[in-house]
């Protein structure tokens, strides 16, 4: 992955990548995983964008793909360490991303929503259009605005009920 | 003032330096899962050996020959001795260093596979000659004068008892197959998986 490419395709849009794969990772350690993951495969696609949407449609759309894919194979995954010294040292970085307080509260009721209805409410409060939603989501711009309110009434039930 | 979910999200993201992840282990995850993957098939396959042994077996028994059992247990011999070479082959594969890096990890798994395929073949090319001959030689003096087709009980063929060892490169070119279609089987998509993975590998951190 040469500086270029990260400069240009990862790093402009690393807060999308990193919202998502906050969205869908219980821990640190996981939500490191599935970031390099999806770099990795925004990566392995750069040549697949051909600009037919926003890149910042694709790279939602990318992420959310990595994300789930990544849920779903996740039980078929044992654990084993390795140590890997031969890994690219420009994403390396100490601090830890599960900072602000508030905003912890509100990815961790957030977590507790299916996983569509959790890539719904990240991209609404991404202030996403309805219909760019519907086109990452791959469903009906009608439905969406209706799905939006019942998930965040759920999202506020959920923050009640833990006294977030 | 209560925070509204949208204010939340917004100051969050507006009071929070976003922070690029510490990044360990790129690929560890996914070399273990291909490699154990072509381990599972690799072990279904040497338990197939057994059954195998046991078809040569009964298949001496209808050739119908004298000690027919002698000869069928000396035919099924090469099966198992190939099971009991296989389950080692497994365990040469899951004794790779799993402490090494994943791109050693992958490179040293690919050459193993490929060592091992070479052998197998090797192993084929010489045990499906050496399991069937000494039943061959046998089969040809038992049955002196009878045609194939009496021996087999097949009409219609009226060769010579000495062309029962026509069987011997019939069988092995056989065997060949099935073991390259079964080593397929093993390695589809994986051994690809492991080199396109060793090739990502290089493209992002090049070897010196």
């Amino acid at each position: 992955m040469s500086n270029d490419f990260y400069t240009t395709s990862i790093l402009p849009y690393s807060a999308i990548i990193i919202k998502i794969c906050r969205v869908y990772s219980n821990s640190q350690q996981d939500f490191e995983d599935y970031f390099q993951e999806v770099c990795l495969q925004i990566w392995r696609s750069r040549n697949n964008f051909k600009g037919n949407s926003k890149k910042t449609t694709w790279i939602y759309r990318l992420s959310l793909n990595v994300c789930l894919t990544l849920l779903k194979k996740e039980d078929k995954y044992r654990v084993v360490h390795i140590n890997s010294n031969n890994l690219p040292d420009r994403f390396i970085e100490d601090k830890q991303v599960f900072t602000d307080k508030d905003l912890s509260k509100l990815y961790e009721s957030i977590k507790q929503l299916s996983e569509v209805d959790r890539a719904i409410i990240t991209l609404y409060l991404e202030e996403l259009s309805y219909k760019e939603i519907a086109q990452i989501i791959g469903t009906n711009t009608n439905n969406i605005g209706v799905k939006i309110k019942r998930i965040k009434n759920r999202l506020k039930k959920i923050l009640t009920k833990n006294k977030f | 003032m209560e925070k509204s979910i949208e204010q939340i999200w917004k100051n969050g993201f507006l009071n929070e330096d976003l922070l690029i992840p510490k990044v360990k282990s790129l690929y560890n995850q996914k070399s273990i899962s291909i490699v154990e993957n072509i381990i599972n098939k690799f072990k279904k396959q040497i338990f197939l050996l057994i059954p195998l042994g046991i078809l040569v077996f009964i298949f001496n028994i209808i050739l119908d020959n004298e000690n027919a059992i002698f000869w069928g247990s000396i035919s099924a011999i090469p099966c198992f001795i190939w099971f009991l070479i296989g389950k080692n082959q497994v365990k040469s594969i899951k004794e790779i260093d799993y402490k090494s890096n994943s791109y050693d990890y992958l490179v040293a798994v690919r050459e193993k596979i490929n060592q091992i395929r070479s052998f197998n073949k090797r192993l084929i090319i010489t045990c499906v000659p050496l399991g069937f001959l000494p039943m061959l030689i046998y089969t040809y003096f038992n049955q002196q004068g009878k045609t194939i087709g009496e021996i087999f009980g097949v009409d219609g063929l009226y060769y010579p008892t000495v062309f029962i060892f026509l069987l011997i490169p019939i069988l092995t070119l056989i065997a060949v197959l099935i073991s390259n279609f079964l080593f397929k089987i093993i390695s589809k998509n994986r051994t690809f998986d492991i080199t396109s993975l060793i090739k990502e590998m290089e493209e992002l951190s090049p070897k010196p």
